[in-house]
């Protein structure tokens, strides 16, 4: 009972989802109604434990990755907190509708 | 992944708790942590190795004949790893120790320590002080569990910088192990007080708890406050701050120098330097500040200090905090930035955690409880433990073997301060802003300052100044190669990797070109290169032979002195009555005369006179046993309170009746 539980379920793991997101918002999977300080940190700490790099032994590079683009996405949601809720529904739709190209 | 499960055996990772003064180590076993005693049965192992004429000496052992041998026996090395020789904190502390320390005369000017062993001097890097002392508490963990144990994390100061870490895993790489995390304190202690907490609360059933509290870890040699939200399974630091460079030890060094004045004012004459002098009076200090802490005053004796005087005075706890006060004060420095960093309010911090030992200190409590407007602090959790208990969890939680709540916990630290690169004009470029979240990199483009110029130089820094000169420098390099053409065209993107123990790695990249750079930081300043590395590991090899032999007589001595205590306590439990008048007198003139021996021969006698000691007083002790009609083996089975590291191999243990232990005789699987 010591082993290793066996890698999570296969399919499109959570890393790879985190470095697909269009938006902060689809990062943290917040809708931009919902948004509050608390709701943040809860949902960071949620998907902390899912792509934290200790919480994986393979493909480490993009756990590394997906868990820098967690922490800035928090930090940028943290910063709209204070913001206009209808600014922050504009912003999310201008995300949602454009394409990201990152490297 | 579990690391070296080999033969359906259960390989273990400890934790160590690697401390300026004493060191402790954990191990995650059977569903929880334990600390581990040394072979002394002290939980924790003074971080101190000495050289006598004969052998090396680890811990207890080598601090208890510090007196008698001052100048061989090293301790503090926490203060000098990661640093240059040149570092003005290593010139002050130069002055107080009796070793002798020595610049390794290269341009990295590295610091050395130098002892005499078998009439030849030896010098060693900290690096290697502090690979034997991680090797002592191997060894401790590897006697409890019954088998090798290579992996480790390894707990540092939270403010301790990259040059300091980066020593400090280099340390345990000398010492053979597997180094899996290096680890700060406070967040190690936070686990433990989290763990603790935990197992006292019911379950909160609608949603998770947050928790806001603030670490206090002031310890023998370096101080740490950090800050941290903490919930059911994650423990996140928020900010942390500190001072890599002061404790217990500093508190000490005051209480000394005031004995040193008033002892030159009453004899008129300088015990300075008498080196066994200020080694006697140290210790009456340290035990003094000990005392303070439940005693409003106390007298410091020696006797015949100093050219035949005694000295002799008393000290009130108000004296020791007048003498210390600055200190103390300067301790709270960083408690309000780092609350100020974390951005919470004082209300919002539900616990103030204290741990290290010199947070026993009245004065330091009554300090920081009146920072908090007179707030209980919790006291709960044990000072001197909670470093190596959490490191032990975190050992567990990276390497998968723990329980799965403790495999569910995740720890999210931060780098303690800034890293940047040096910008046209002196100024300090931030990538990575201090209490930044680690695993961590940032990018930045940068571009030439002249036109064609077709290479650059990237400095690195550390702190929290503008200015680049005001900081502290970790390395450079350069970057070649750039086609040659007006300056701001070319595109060099510079990138910051810190690691999850806080290391810092960088990289550089001609966008063009794709050229690329890598810094190898800390080779430029301080750090041992990898080839230094391997010869100390060579050397630590060569250096085992000497010390299973002085192993085989610790053991020898161990396994009579245990003898001995098992026999008092059969002589005062078993009826007397049943045992002969005569039987009973050779037995203890027996036991007086093994006793003498020892006081007199513990220190150089060979694993076969202790042998031949114990044999001795077994058939003493058999006579009686045989008599009073029962076997010897009986009786010990009924003793079966015995701690597991002294029972034989009948009894489900690992000792030889000889006193040897198997597992020395198992060959390392590694």
């Amino acid at each position: 009972e010591n082993e290793l539980s066996a890698p999570r379920d296969g399919e499109c793991n959570d890393a790879e989802r985190v470095l697909m997101a269009r938006s902060p918002f689809e990062v943290l999977q917040i809708e931009p109604s919902a948004l509050d300080e608390k709701q943040v940190r809860t949902q960071y700490r949620k998907m902390a434990l899912r792509v934290h790099p200790d919480k994986q032994s393979e493909d480490a590079e993009t756990f590394k990755k997906a868990f820098a683009r967690l922490d800035a996405a928090k930090e940028a949601l943290e910063n709209l907190c204070g913001a206009d809720k209808a600014a922050v529904s504009e912003l999310h739709q201008v995300l949602q509708a454009e394409v990201h190209t990152r490297e | 992944m579990p690391d070296g499960a080999d033969d359906g055996k259960k390989s273990y990772s400890m934790g160590i708790d690697l401390g300026t003064t004493y060191s402790c180590v954990g191990i995650f076993k059977d569903g929880e942590v334990q600390i581990i005693a040394n072979d002394q049965g002290n939980r924790t192992t003074p971080s101190y190795v000495a050289w006598t004429d004969k052998e090396r000496l680890l811990g207890d052992a080598a601090k208890n004949q510090v007196a008698s041998n001052p100048t061989n026996t090293v301790f503090d090395a926490k203060r000098l790893i990661g640093r240059t020789f040149q570092d003005p904190i290593v010139q002050a502390d130069l002055k107080l120790w009796p070793f002798r320390v020595v610049s390794d005369g290269s341009p990295d000017d590295k610091p050395l320590i130098e002892v005499m062993y078998q009439d030849v001097a030896k010098k060693f890097h900290p690096e290697e002080i502090s690979s034997m002392i991680l090797t002592k508490m191997k060894l401790t963990a590897e006697a409890f569990v019954g088998q090798r144990v290579r992996n480790a994390v390894i707990t540092v100061p939270a403010y301790f910088n990259d040059s300091q870490r980066q020593a400090t895993k280099d340390a345990g790489e000398i010492a053979g192990l597997n180094v899996l995390r290096i680890v700060n304190e406070p967040t190690a202690a936070a686990i433990a007080y989290g763990l603790d907490t935990k197992s006292k609360e019911k379950k909160t059933k609608s949603g998770e708890k947050e928790t806001n509290i603030l670490v206090f870890d002031m310890g023998g040699g370096t101080f740490d406050v950090s800050i941290l939200t903490i919930t059911d399974t994650v423990f996140e630091v928020k900010a942390t701050a500190g001072d890599p460079h002061l404790g217990g030890e500093d508190f000490d060094n005051r209480m000394l120098s005031y004995c040193i004045s008033e002892f030159r004012r009453k004899h008129k004459s300088d015990p300075t330097r008498n080196q066994r002098a200020i080694r006697r009076l140290r210790t009456q200090c340290e035990r003094a500040k000990r005392q303070l802490s439940t005693q409003t005053s106390v007298t410091i004796e020696v006797d015949s200090l100093h050219e035949g005087q005694d000295f002799n005075l008393r000290l009130s706890r108000a004296k020791f905090e007048e003498l210390c006060m600055d200190y103390f004060k300067k301790a709270m420095e960083p408690v309000s930035q780092c609350l100020g960093d974390s951005g919470l309010p004082k209300s919002q911090i539900s616990d103030v955690v204290l741990v290290g030992g010199s947070t026993r200190i009245p004065k330091v409590q009554e300090l920081i409880s009146s920072f908090f407007n007179g707030k209980q602090l919790c006291k709960e959790i044990n000072p001197d433990e909670a470093v190596a208990y959490g490191a032990a969890v975190q050992a567990a939680i990276v390497s998968g073997t723990g329980t799965e709540e403790v495999e569910n916990m995740l720890l999210l630290d931060v780098a303690p301060l800034s890293l940047g690169i040096e910008m046209a004009g002196g100024m300090m470029q931030k990538l990575i802003e201090r209490n930044s979240t680690i695993p961590t990199n940032k990018s930045q483009d940068f571009t030439t300052a002249e036109d064609y110029q077709d290479y650059v130089e990237i400095k690195v820094y550390e702190g929290e100044r503008a200015m680049v000169k005001d900081n502290n420098y970790l390395g450079k390099f350069v970057l070649t190669g750039i086609p040659k053409t007006l300056r701001g065209v070319p595109k060099i993107k510079v990138t910051f990797n810190v690691d999850s123990n806080g290391i810092l790695e960088v990289t550089a990249e001609d966008m063009k070109t794709h050229r690329k750079g890598e810094i190898q930081i800390t080779n430029e300043k301080g750090r041992l290169s990898q080839r230094d590395i391997e010869r100390m590991l060579q050397d630590a090899e060569a250096h085992k032979e000497e010390d299973d032999l002085a192993r085989g007589e610790m053991m020898a001595r161990e396994s009579i002195t245990v003898y001995m205590r098992r026999t008092r306590k059969a002589l005062e439990d078993i009826d007397s009555e049943k045992i002969l008048k005569r039987d009973r007198e050779r037995l203890e003139k027996k036991m007086e005369e093994v006793d003498l021996w020892l006081d007199e021969h513990s220190n150089k006698a060979t694993k076969e006179e202790f042998e031949a000691k114990q044999r001795e007083l077994e058939s003493a002790m058999n006579t009686i046993m045989l008599k009073i009609n029962r076997s010897e083996s009986d009786f010990w089975e009924q003793q079966a309170i015995l701690p597991e590291n002294e029972k034989t191999i009948e009894q489900g243990g690992y000792f030889l009746d000889s006193g040897l232990d198997i597992r020395d005789l198992i060959e390392d699987p590694d």
